[in-house]
């Protein structure tokens, strides 16, 4: 049933290439919906391991495992596909292309969530860089798709060397699976190279400053679904990717370095915070205010505290959907042919009042509103850390202060307003607003109740070790 | 019971902003005031029959490591006094909204932000732990920016609703603070942390909540954003802005007295910088020229009074005068807006005048004149009693004397404004043509909050039965009526006195010295903030997001790209062009590396 999770996109979107257009990007988004109910079905029923042999000379092991947080990942990035292929428009050109790479992208993504082996995993994470940056390239920017071919690169890089070393290091492990790496013993000096190697590897894919470069030119240009898909779930592949390394393989060599760790993520969250204060345009709002989320996501991983843990992978869901819901409601105002400078906007609202609610939901839970999705995690987060280090739990929050301005001030220059200088608008019709229901029902769902949430990721977490 | 009082109101607010234009003028309006009528009713009820135990637990919201967080109530004196307060008066202002709104297209909005707000404050009132209580502290935090921005084709409107929702959220992070040192000790639940308040990282407790009830009951050095929040409706002034949110902040120290009391060296700093708030707004109110922005500095001149009695432990006459206050300044703001909507918006007091002969506004006017005369301290109206029970408190306490002769002498300054309001207001005799006329539900909410202010104070704190105070637990102030009355003379009175004085002739405009333009720019306090805060934030997003981003993210890393395309061209591997060719030789080079590297450490 994993496998099937794992395969059902990849073989779909070999089909999906070869048909006409418009029945293409119908075949992938029934496909994608019938991952995501592959997803819930193998979570409701607790689907056990999968594992057979694939290289036994290099220790991988074709070894799938979903658990609460692999799960609520592997679902977030179907349900992701699912409303960024539901949301496309005639605008896309090729579509039969457009939904194969979708569906590649999404398999190569289950691929990296459900993967228990960590060769699985490096395959898997190299494979979901090519529908990326084709989609980014063919119908976004070629520049903003080379930039962040080579940044990701750069990180790729870093990860092999990093396999090589564990592999063929002396360290004498008889496979990659997750379980024995937990449990290995590596010598203090491997393990301090192993950490610099993956933390480069994951800092790009996250971003972290200063690595980000790619980030804010490849949300700006590529679509609104595909930006969605990318901004959504692939920055969260690399939080999971330094959750497992992090917090389970090398939590000694992560535990000696904690002040220079906690240095850097603090640096990358007051820097995305100043950056997203002075944006003028609506998309790099929202990639600089990414970058300072996803760097509170990352404090909190630094951290090692298992309720900041907790508190980091319930913000990977809450961030999912905000920045996901986010990114399809500007799809939306460019489908309108609206101008993408926030001076230019302002009054939304008023033509399109349910856009207008969609926005200020989804921002203010981007914000941090109470009782909406984010907040339980950053306060989980922002806890743990501050058992750890009060100063920079304090230094932290502050960003929250940056964000109600910055992100109000992105919803007050779309929505708000008189709107005269606008052309005529209409309303979202049926099929965006059902794109927005599911998403915006987990807003509300995990804000009012997110201990439905914490509970899982934390049973999950102890099977990992992690207490 | 309790939770009708929340979940009916949010439900209806939800109901409203999605789908109020369907609904129609008459059941839109009808569902919003319904449900905080009901709301009202559950609390009274509530009141009447509390429940057994005062913590009532839905369920775990949250676990925050060893602390756990319940979705819960604490139902206790202190939490149905505020719910009778909040329901109370939030149904009078949702009544007299309907009329106040009545031509307003937009009313489903206001009407939904309304209830939300309703709903939000229920569950600060309500919550039993600190995690919860955010929930709440936030959320009427955005309730309160939406409706100060509800007239979204103004600037100013839109900017001073960011302005109080940033500052708001500052605040919030006090309480956050709170909640971390809280949760590391192992709960955030009110029956623990004030049951056994511990020592440790109490100073981080308190500050936090001092910073958090500064922002949001609009204390100095906090309080900028209120007289901006003036642009709302009127309605969202009189109860967000006068009688509910900005009095969070009290009702937090109250709360949190035995947390207080374990810092005792914070009394005294609490209680000055209450009478700095009270004395600070109450000069820049006998300035201002437009009729709710006096209001506005009004209310937080009495907030500090709150937190002077809070100072000096004195939680009973606190809660006392926050209840009152929002009888009589809800008022105050009701009539205000009565007359605002009668001269088509117009707010300069300058430009009113005459208004006692115009028949329409005979009720604003006296609504006006009570709820001024109870704001002054005049007996024997609400806010003389709870005001002389502060003063006596603070009298007292005994730290020192100044405090008292500060509160003094900002009583006397008060009277001195509401004096000069309503001279300036009604008396004279100039025209006005077609006064738009109030409608029936609009002055009848205004004679309800007038039997208030004038029966709510001897009822609830008359010095030798304090009934309010005897239901709160709190230890009773021993005021006495002789020297209470006594006070009066020295203060109120003087202050009236002089208002007659200088402006029985009505002076056509406001004077015209730079310290009177300096107090009625809040004494200039905005800019200084705009200067050490906002500006050099502005300056260092700038340097971030052009300069150091441009080198770091752009010219940098653009080098280094385009001089490896470069040379990829120049070897001639990459010459048709083509996207997707430049991916597959980069990927397959890069799998290839890979496989090679693999086969070659396995042979």
């Amino acid at each position: 049933m994993l496998t099937a999770i794992v395969l059902l996109p990849i073989v779909a979107a070999a089909a999906v290439g070869w048909l006409p257009p418009s029945l293409a990007r119908r075949l992938a988004f029934v496909t994608a919906l019938a991952d995501l109910a592959l997803v819930i079905l193998a979570w409701l029923n607790q689907a056990p391991l999968e594992s057979y042999p694939w290289i036994p000379s290099l220790g991988v092991e074709w070894r799938l495992a979903l658990d609460g947080v692999t799960g609520m990942l592997a679902g977030l990035a179907a349900l992701l596909v699912v409303c960024a292929l539901a949301a496309t428009t005639e605008r896309i050109t090729r579509q039969n292309e457009y939904a194969a790479l979708m569906l590649l992208l999404l398999g190569f993504l289950q691929g990296v969530f459900l993967a228990s082996n960590l060769g699985v995993f490096y395959i898997f994470w190299e494979l979901m860089i090519l529908p990326a940056f084709l989609l980014v390239g063919r119908w976004g920017d070629r520049k903003a798709a080379f930039k962040f071919f080579l940044y990701t690169l750069m990180g790729s890089l870093a990860m092999l060397l990093a396999l090589v070393i564990i592999l063929f290091g002396g360290t004498a492990l008889p496979d990659l699976n997750y379980a024995t790496l937990a449990l290995h013993p590596f010598s203090p000096q491997i393990e301090q190279v192993l950490m610099i190697l993956f933390l480069l590897g994951f800092a790009v894919k996250i971003p972290l400053f200063p690595v980000h470069g790619w980030q804010v030119d490849t949300y700006e240009t590529s679509p609104a679904p595909v930006a969605a898909v990318i901004a959504g779930v692939m920055s969260k592949a690399g939080l999971y990717g330094l959750l497992r390394v992090g917090g389970v393989f090398f939590t000694s060599a992560f535990a000696n370095a904690i002040p220079i760790l906690l240095t850097l993520a603090l640096v990358s969250l007051i820097y995305g915070s100043f950056c997203a204060l002075g944006q003028t345009r609506t998309r790099r709002v929202l990639a600089y205010s990414s970058l300072a989320h996803v760097a509170m996501m990352t404090l909190g991983i630094f951290s090692l505290q298992s309720v900041a843990l907790e508190g980091s992978v319930l913000q990977m869901l809450a961030h999912g959907l905000t920045t996901g819901g986010l990114f399809l409601l500007l799809g939306y105002l460019e489908d309108r042919d609206l101008p993408d400078d926030l001076d230019q906007l302002g009054g939304v609202a008023t033509p399109m009042p349910v856009f207008g609610l969609a926005l200020l939901l989804f921002s203010m839970a981007a914000l941090g509103l109470p009782a909406l999705c984010s907040f339980p995690g950053e306060l989980l987060i922002l806890t743990g850390l501050y058992h750890l280090s009060p100063g920079s739990a304090i230094l932290a929050s502050l960003s929250l202060v940056a964000a109600a301005w910055f992100l109000l001030r992105f919803y007050q220059r779309i929505a708000a307003g008189s709107g005269a200088r606008l052309p005529r608008l209409t309303d979202l019709d049926w099929r965006e607003q059902a794109v927005l229901v599911p998403l915006a029902v987990l807003v509300i769902w995990v804000g009012l109740r997110p201990y439905d949430w914490q509970a899982i990721i934390r049973a999950a977490m102890m099977t990992w070790g992690i207490q | 019971m309790f939770w009708a009082a929340l979940f009916l109101p949010l439900m209806v607010g939800l109901t409203l902003l999605f789908y109020g234009p369907k609904l129609g003028r008459k059941l839109a309006m009808s569902l919003a005031c319904g449900s905080v009528g009901a709301g009202f009713v559950s609390s009274l009820l509530t009141f009447l029959h509390p429940p057994q135990s005062p913590d009532q637990v839905l369920f775990v919201w949250l676990h925050l490591g060893d602390a756990v967080v319940d979705f819960g109530a604490l139902i206790d004196p202190l939490s149905i006094t505020m719910l009778l307060t909040v329901t109370g008066v939030g149904f009078l202002i949702h009544l007299y909204s309907t009329g106040y709104m009545a031509d307003e297209p937009e009313y489903p909005r206001f009407f939904g932000y309304l209830n939300l707000f309703v709903a939000a404050m229920v569950m600060l009132i309500l919550a039993n732990n600190f995690a919860l209580l955010l929930l709440g502290w936030a959320g009427v935090g955005f309730a309160s920016c939406m409706l100060i921005g509800f007239y979204q084709d103004r600037p100013s409107a839109l900017m001073a609703a960011r302005k109080a929702f940033v500052i708001n959220t500052f605040g919030d992070l006090g309480l956050m603070a709170a909640v971390f040192v809280l949760a590391n000790q192992g709960s955030v639940a009110f029956r623990d942390t004030l049951a056994t308040p511990s020592d440790e990282g109490a100073i981080i407790v308190v500050l936090g909540l001092l910073v958090a009830a500064y922002a949001k009951s609009a204390q100095f050095p906090l309080h900028t954003w209120l007289p901006d929040a003036m642009e709302g409706p009127t309605p969202v002034s009189a109860l967000i802005h006068a009688a509910t949110m900005v009095t969070a902040g009290v009702y937090l120290l109250v709360r949190c007295q035995p947390i207080l009391g374990s810092v005792p060296e914070m009394g005294a700093l609490i209680a000055a910088m209450g009478l700095v708030s009270a004395a600070l707004a109450a000069t820049c109110a006998l300035a201002q020229t437009d009729l709710k922005r006096i209001l506005a500095y009004s209310t937080m001149s009495q907030l500090g009074y709150m937190f002077m009695a809070c100072g000096v432990g004195a939680y009973g006459a606190a809660i006392f005068h926050l209840v009152t206050h929002a009888f009589f300044k809800a008022l105050l703001f009701l009539s205000a807006g009565t007359i605002i909507h009668a001269l088509h918006g117009e707010q300069n007091i300058f430009k009113m005048g005459g208004l006692a002969r115009v028949k329409e506004l005979s009720t604003a006017r006296w609504s006006f004149l009570i709820g001024g005369a109870a704001l002054a301290g005049i007996f024997p109206l609400a806010g003389y009693f709870s005001k002389e029970e502060i003063l006596t408190a603070v009298h007292h306490d005994g730290v020192t004397q100044a405090l008292f002769y500060g509160g003094l002498l900002t009583s006397a300054i008060t009277a001195f404004y509401f004096g000069r309001a309503y001279i300036l207001v009604f008396w004279g005799d100039r025209e006005h043509e077609h006064p738009h006329a109030a409608t029936a539900l609009m002055n009848g909410a205004c004679w309800v909050l007038l039997l208030l202010t004038v029966g709510a104070g001897a009822a609830l704190g008359w010095p030798t039965n304090p009934t309010l105070e005897h239901y709160l637990h709190a230890v009773p102030v021993a005021g006495n009526l002789g020297e209470g009355l006594l006070l009066m003379c020295a203060t109120a009175l003087p202050g009236l006195g002089l208002a007659y004085a200088m402006f029985k002739t009505r002076p056509d405009g406001p004077a015209k010295g730079a310290i009177f333009r300096w107090a009625e720019q809040g004494w200039a306090l905005d800019d200084v903030q705009r200067m050490l805060v906002i500006r050099p934030l502005q300056v260092l997003g700038r340097m971030f997001g052009r300069n150091i981003e441009d080198a770091v993210s752009h010219s940098m890393p653009d080098r280094v790209g385009s001089t490896a395309v470069q040379a990829g061209s120049e070897l001639g591997l990459m010459q048709n062009g083509l996207l997707r060719t430049y991916a597959l030789v980069l990927l397959t080079g890069l799998m290839g590396a890979i496989v090679y590297l693999l086969w070659q450490v396995q042979g």
